[in-house]
């Protein structure tokens, strides 16, 4: 489905999950945009598909599971969430790994569907 | 029409080599800070010199001693001013 240029944001996320901040920092980000009714699509590429693994348990290195917030963007109507399908590929994974329900883009509809957007946010 | 930025060297990280694989042939590419060392990578020179939108800040290739020889005929040399310009002039920017 299309974005509408004028009115969307896509939030990228390229990073792994505890190494860095990046990936809390930008679902909060999702969650306070999505709040305020706008058009937020997330996009996972690269170390970001690792965000979305199932079995996460981070409680053993003092961190926050908040893969368990993916379930909820539905309720800030966040409906779109893409990944990258040679990504998950180099990483030995499968939509199937996931903790929600994603759509799978190749590269020229990854392409395609970024250059849709207003703004491009990357975490 | 996506300006993709890429500022960290092409040694030390991935940015670079993840934009390559998301640039089409209308987007562009700015490497600034940092990201000017990928000039030096043998690796990536050949790539870069293919692409027909590439932009450099020229202070972050003075300021690192960067040899003019390296900088590709293909690249544009940019300062601040029309690093502004350039963001305009694209649709988005992505940073890297």
């Amino acid at each position: 489905m299309k974005a509408s240029r004028h009115s969307s944001i896509a939030l990228v996320n390229k990073t792994a999950p505890y190494g860095q901040a990046n990936g809390q920092e930008s679902l909060d980000l999702a969650l306070a945009a999505g709040s305020f009714g706008q058009d937020i699509r997330l996009y996972f590429i690269e170390d970001g598909v690792f965000q979305l693994l199932a079995k996460q348990s981070p409680a053993c290195i003092d961190a926050k599971n908040f893969s368990k917030t993916f379930a909820a963007l539905t309720f800030y109507d966040i409906e779109h969430i893409y990944v990258c399908r040679d990504s998950l590929k180099a990483r030995s994974l499968e939509p199937k790994n996931l903790c929600i329900e994603v759509e799978v883009l190749s590269k020229n509809e990854l392409q395609q569907h970024l250059s849709q957007h207003q703004h491009i946010l990357s975490f | 029409m996506i300006l993709h930025k890429v500022s960290t060297s092409p040694y030390a990280d991935s940015a670079l080599s993840h934009c390559l694989k998301l640039l089409t042939a209308d987007d562009g590419l700015l490497l600034l800070q940092d990201g000017v060392y990928a000039l030096t990578h043998h690796a990536y020179q050949p790539e870069l010199a293919n692409l027909s939108h590439l932009y450099l800040l020229a202070d972050d290739i003075t300021a690192r001693g960067i040899d003019s020889d390296i900088t590709l005929a293909n690249a544009t040399q940019i300062d601040f001013d029309q690093f502004v310009a350039l963001s305009l002039k694209f649709n988005q920017v992505m940073s890297w």
